[in-house]
């Protein structure tokens, strides 16, 4: 009977788990003699997540916007990785990729623990600086033989295992995500690129689609994922739509695209601060 | 931006059947709930993850704090108890609600329909 309840209480952050998990199970039991119920399974879950959610964000709406970010930038290194680790294990063979994205990464770590110190928004405009330098390095994308490939490839992995390592930090210091999960994700980036065929812009289009699924759902969970969702959301427009030059560098719409990422910024930081962080 | 504290804020419905039920004494989870569903009538019925996240937020708070543990029947029981903050946030949402009912009062609401049950 109290089986879909263990099941459900993995939803709870592990050391909460460890400490109340035999009591969860025990109550929801208890509260529903006859059986096990559908509607104390999914409490569980939401329980769950909602208290993962809320201790991402240190219980404060400065960070909320954080915890999006880290979200936004944890999306960007796989979509940064994704496409490349298809083509040197040649599930694509595409050949060539943006030489421009290990330039990326290292603003991106220095906007990471900008985020991860509260420090937002100097972590938005290094990250808007960094997107503006890409579309400059954009514009002369180096075409990489086989051996540098392979090279690059390695140079990738470090730097991207090393930002990954440095988003998976919550803001109070403990881990957010296990390295087993960011590998799953990871190897959920690879399958995505692979199916569709390892094109960047393909790989985004497909990455764009799982983020709004999972932000709606998660936004019923937790009004606070909204507001994460949209910081998440305006952080990967301010990278990705420059850096893989979706639309042209020079184009006025990239610019126009940057300009309403900073404005969602603005609102965002606007809405959260007049969240109501109640109880329950 | 700083939070105010958790009485200066209006509380929802199961944080302050929560915390009246622990009003009359230290209690499990358990306890709260069936305690909180009676005090309501019925129109508060918390589910586990729901109670527990209360819970949890609570004590963060300081709103309550745990008491002791055991075991009943081979099933862990948690007992909590309210603390003063947590007493003086009931109060201060009972000022508040009375207020509420003195401003419908003072638009033409009946007074016997504002204590009617």
């Amino acid at each position: 009977m109290s089986a879909p309840y263990r099941w459900a209480i993995r939803a709870y952050p592990d050391d909460f788990r460890a400490a109340h998990g035999e009591e969860l199970v025990a109550t929801a039991v208890e509260l529903h003699p006859s059986g096990w119920s559908a509607r104390q399974a999914w409490s569980l879950v939401v329980g769950g997540l909602r208290m993962r959610s809320h201790r991402d964000s240190n219980h404060s709406p400065s960070g909320a916007v954080a915890s999006g970010m880290r979200v936004a930038l944890f999306v960007y290194s796989i979509l940064v990785v994704a496409g490349p680790i298809t083509s040197l294990v040649g599930l694509t063979n595409h050949g060539t990729y943006d030489a421009s994205a290990p330039v990326l990464v290292a603003p991106l770590i220095v906007a990471v623990l900008l985020t991860m110190t509260s420090r937002w928004p100097v972590a938005v405009a290094v990250t808007v600086l960094a997107a503006a330098g890409a579309v400059r390095t954009a514009t002369s994308t180096v075409e990489i033989v086989r051996t540098s490939h392979i090279i690059a490839g390695v140079v990738f992995a470090v730097l991207v295992a090393g930002s990954a390592w440095w988003l998976a930090v919550r803001g109070d210091g403990k881990r957010a995500v296990r390295p087993t999960t960011a590998l799953a994700a990871l190897a959920a980036g690879v399958l995505l690129a692979w199916v569709l065929g390892g094109s960047d812009g393909n790989v985004l289009l497909g990455v764009t689609t799982l983020l709004i699924i999972g932000g709606v759902i998660l936004s019923a969970v937790d009004p606070r994922v909204l507001v994460a969702g949209t910081a998440c959301w305006v952080m990967t427009l301010a990278i990705v739509v420059p850096a893989w030059g979706v639309v042209g560098p020079r184009s006025v719409v990239t610019w126009i695209s940057v300009a309403i990422a900073c404005a969602l910024a603005l609102v965002c930081r606007r809405s959260v601060n007049r969240l109501r962080l109640a109880s329950i | 931006m700083h939070r105010l504290p958790m009485y200066r804020r209006t509380m929802r419905e199961p944080t302050y059947y929560v915390l009246v039920s622990l009003m009359a004494g230290p209690m499990h989870g358990y306890g709260v709930a069936k305690r909180a569903e009676e005090l309501s009538d019925g129109t508060v019925t918390l589910t586990a993850g729901t109670l527990y996240g209360a819970l949890e937020r609570l004590v963060v708070e300081g709103l309550i704090e745990e008491d002791r543990s055991e075991i009943v029947n081979g099933r862990p029981r948690r007992y909590y108890r309210i603390t003063e903050d947590g007493r003086r946030a009931v109060s201060a949402e009972v000022q508040r609600m009375q207020a509420a009912v003195r401003a419908a009062v003072g638009n033409g609401l009946p007074a016997g329909l504002a204590g009617a049950q």
